[in-house]
């Protein structure tokens, strides 16, 4: 039978049981809605690459200081981070990047606002694009971090909010805290910030210099990074040899080195994607594998269902054999309606989806990254129909392992001979056994997940925090004193 | 009893010795086995049908007249004996090749009319053809063929005016006249009914039974089972099964005996 009076008899036949159809598609509908925002936030964490030309090439650096041959990546000593800055464009290109805060005076609400303390690298190893105007103004290539000129490139956010989006906005200045900048550049609205580089969307993008961080400073800070970009064919190992060079002179610079005899500073070289990435592909990993058990229970509910159904389409299905139809023509007529079926779950699914998704930018800003590019794609709309083919070939399978076709002609002479066979206890049996056994599974894994969170939110300090408070203080203005 | 069911198969073999064999079955036999029990529905059934025929068989309950039609409309498989519809030999044919015969050369009418009550009558009828597979070579019919094949049917049991209704909608002689246009449709050798007045009053079953009649003259080739000898009667040729063994005379029904 062609394809079209398939899905027409179907739809014909499911417009008889419309509880049938709504109890069925509402429970795919919202486990699978769950499954699909999973795969799609693993998807994007997992997968999906960076919105920037040649990402793969891209990596972050960071100091590394080895004790006792232990790693310890924390803080970034400022001066070593210039040096290597000014020192490796020998050989690679790098940005430097400084994160920080500043009082956006020229505005009348004086709102803080979040500021990039960069290098010009910056723009062009992520091929930033702009909206209007470009990157800081450059003197030639040999352009020094102390010779940039007080310029800013603002966000396509704050270009809307602060300047009305405006078309004159270049040329205009602004002032955070007690230094004036001249805009020259506004970025595209699609441009997102890479993310161990900020920890909310920068508003403000300065040239390193006004950062007031120079080679000559000894401290650390955490604020504190480096964007690498490594040409194709060059040894990964090479550069990190090449850096760590530089930080080793840097250490040992106007140092008695026998006192530092167990302690190195070192390069570190992290893939951007990696170091945006994380630890979260675990945490995203676990709510993937939550969401498919989650699916499972609620499957076998509808296999339930559905042989339920099937069990009165006995008499159609006996009177489609009867006047010719094969054994896969009515896997095929089987096919088709549960496919009607869990595509429109997965329709309903999908909206269920991107609800959750935007449910989850906000719950999990601060935990997991690149959520504001988050959002339903062409990949999750595909994962979905293939979901949705699977389901409906499990339920066509179900029903035909239910039915058997040859004993079918039993339900042709219903007239009084008692016809209404069941589906097989043993599978419904076997249906119950696996609710229950992957309802408890997912109960015993979620209180194990629960446990070992409680019993890390509730490990001692070590400190007393009770009645302690943070205050952050800013200050907009320094008055210089003339006398110091 | 022996003699006397050959003397009757070789006076309807003469009489329709001219005639193109349409179905043919030749030790039939089919026995229910269960752990501690072997029921012996049919023994040794010799039935040749020849086109044009219209056959009843007709017996008490539980003596194999539904186990008999369920072999001759290939929806069960005899336990022993041989099978040939139109010249093959269709004793040990697989499910699918079953299904294509079923569809192509076989046409059932029900009791119960078993009709699909969410289709139209239309799509009842047509299911026939859509379900029709074409082998290579063939060419397969086109929508506008499965309309002009569907209404021809529906004109010869006077139903055309319903196409568009749904069973549901249909009394009870309606509905059989459309199970026997779904059963025409597909223009099979031989139409198997079984019990087809069982589910209407006298006037419907009279009906039904004077359209069966008027097909068979018209050359439609049928095989009735039933228990009521009154319309055993429309039947050219009565044949009577008792305890799974075709026998030359009506068997005694209890209730008459008594």
């Amino acid at each position: 039978m062609k394809l079209k009076h398939e899905i027409l008899h179907s739809i014909a036949g499911l417009k008889k049981t419309p509880i049938f159809v709504f109890t069925l598609v509402f429970t795919l509908a919202v486990t699978l809605g769950a499954l699909f925002a999973a795969f799609n936030l693993n998807q994007l964490i997992l997968f999906k690459e960076l919105p920037y030309a040649n990402a793969e090439q891209l990596y972050v650096l960071e100091q590394n200081l080895v004790r006792d041959g232990k790693d310890n990546i924390g803080d970034q000593t400022i001066g070593a981070q210039i040096r290597m800055h000014r020192l490796s464009k020998a050989f690679i290109s790098s940005a430097i990047v400084q994160r920080g805060k500043g009082i956006l005076v020229s505005s009348p609400s004086e709102p803080v606002v979040a500021t990039l303390f960069l290098s010009n690298e910056f723009f062009s190893l992520l091929s930033v694009p702009f909206e209007l105007g470009g990157a800081f103004s450059r003197d030639g290539d040999n352009e020094q971090l102390s010779d940039a000129k007080a310029e800013a490139v603002i966000s396509y956010q704050l270009w809307q909010t602060d300047f009305t989006g405006s078309q004159q906005v270049i040329g205009q200045s602004l002032q955070i805290n007690d230094e004036h900048y001249k805009i020259v550049g506004v970025l595209d609205e699609d441009f997102i910030d890479p993310g161990p580089f900020v920890t909310q969307a920068t508003q403000v993008y300065l040239p390193f210099k006004f950062s007031g961080l120079t080679e000559d400073i000894g401290r650390g800070t955490s604020t504190l990074l480096s964007l690498v970009h490594l040409s194709q064919g060059q040894s990964l190992i090479g550069v990190t040899e090449q850096l760590s060079m530089i930080l080793t002179a840097f250490m040992h610079e106007g140092v008695d080195a026998t006192n530092y005899t167990n302690i190195e500073l070192k390069a570190h070289l992290t893939k951007l994607n990696d170091s945006i990435k994380g630890d979260s592909g675990q945490i995203t990993l676990v709510i993937f594998a939550a969401s498919l058990v989650l699916l499972l229970i609620a499957f076998a509910n509808v296999v339930n269902l559905y042989l339920s159904h099937i069990s009165k389409k006995q008499q159609l299905l006996a009177i489609c054999a009867c006047i010719g139809a094969k054994p896969r023509a009515l896997f095929k007529k089987l096919f088709v309606e549960s496919l009607l079926l869990t595509l429109g779950a997965a329709v309903f699914a999908l909206i269920i989806a991107a609800w959750l998704l935007v449910l989850t930018k906000e719950i999990a800003g601060g935990t997991l990254p690149r959520l504001n590019e988050l959002g339903l794609d062409g990949t999750t709309i595909i994962f979905s129909l293939l979901i949705a083919v699977i389901l409906a070939a499990l339920l066509a399978f179900f029903g035909k392992f239910a039915v058997s076709y040859n004993a079918l002609k039993e339900h042709l002479s219903s007239s009084g001979k008692g016809t209404n066979a069941q589906v097989s206890p043993i599978i419904r049996k076997l249906l119950i056994a696996s609710q229950v056994s992957l309802t408890g599974l997912l109960l015993l894994v979620t209180s194990m997940v629960l446990q070992t969170n409680l019993e890390t939110v509730n490990h001692p300090l070590g400190i007393n925090v009770e009645n302690v408070t943070s205050v952050w203080v800013m200050l907009a203005k320094v008055i210089k004193d003339k006398n110091n | 009893m022996t003699e006397s069911k050959n003397t009757t198969h070789n006076v309807i073999n003469e009489l329709a010795s001219k005639k193109a064999i349409c179905l043919q079955l030749s030790n039939i036999a089919k026995v229910f086995r269960t752990q501690e029990l072997e029921t012996h529905a049919l023994r040794c059934v010799d039935l040749t049908i020849y086109q044009g025929d219209f056959v009843s068989i007709s017996g008490p309950s539980g003596c194999g007249k539904s186990s008999l039609l369920a072999i001759m409309g290939l929806l069960d498989s005899p336990s022993a004996g041989s099978y040939h519809i139109v010249g093959k030999d269709v004793s040990q044919l697989g499910v699918d090749m079953r299904a294509e015969i079923r569809n192509k050369s076989i046409g059932f009418i029900f009791q119960s009319f078993n009709l699909i009550d969410e289709l139209s009558v239309f799509e009842n009828i047509a299911l026939v053809l859509r379900y029709r597979e074409v082998k290579s070579g063939e060419k397969e019919l086109t929508e506008t063929e499965i309309e002009q094949a569907v209404h021809s049917a529906l004109s010869q049991v006077d139903m055309g005016h319903r196409a568009e209704h749904k069973p549901n909608q249909l009394s009870g002689g309606q509905q059989q006249r459309i199970a026997i246009a779904r059963a025409l449709v597909g223009k099979p050798a031989i139409l198997l009914v079984d019990e087809p007045t069982g589910n209407l009053d006298s006037k419907n079953g009279d009906a039904v039974m004077a359209l069966l009649k008027s097909l068979n003259k018209a050359g439609t080739t049928i095989c009735m089972v039933t228990h009521d000898t009154r319309y055993a009667e429309f039947a050219d040729t009565q044949l009577h099964l008792l305890d799974g063994e075709m026998i030359s005379e009506p068997a005694m029904m209890v209730g008459e005996a008594s």
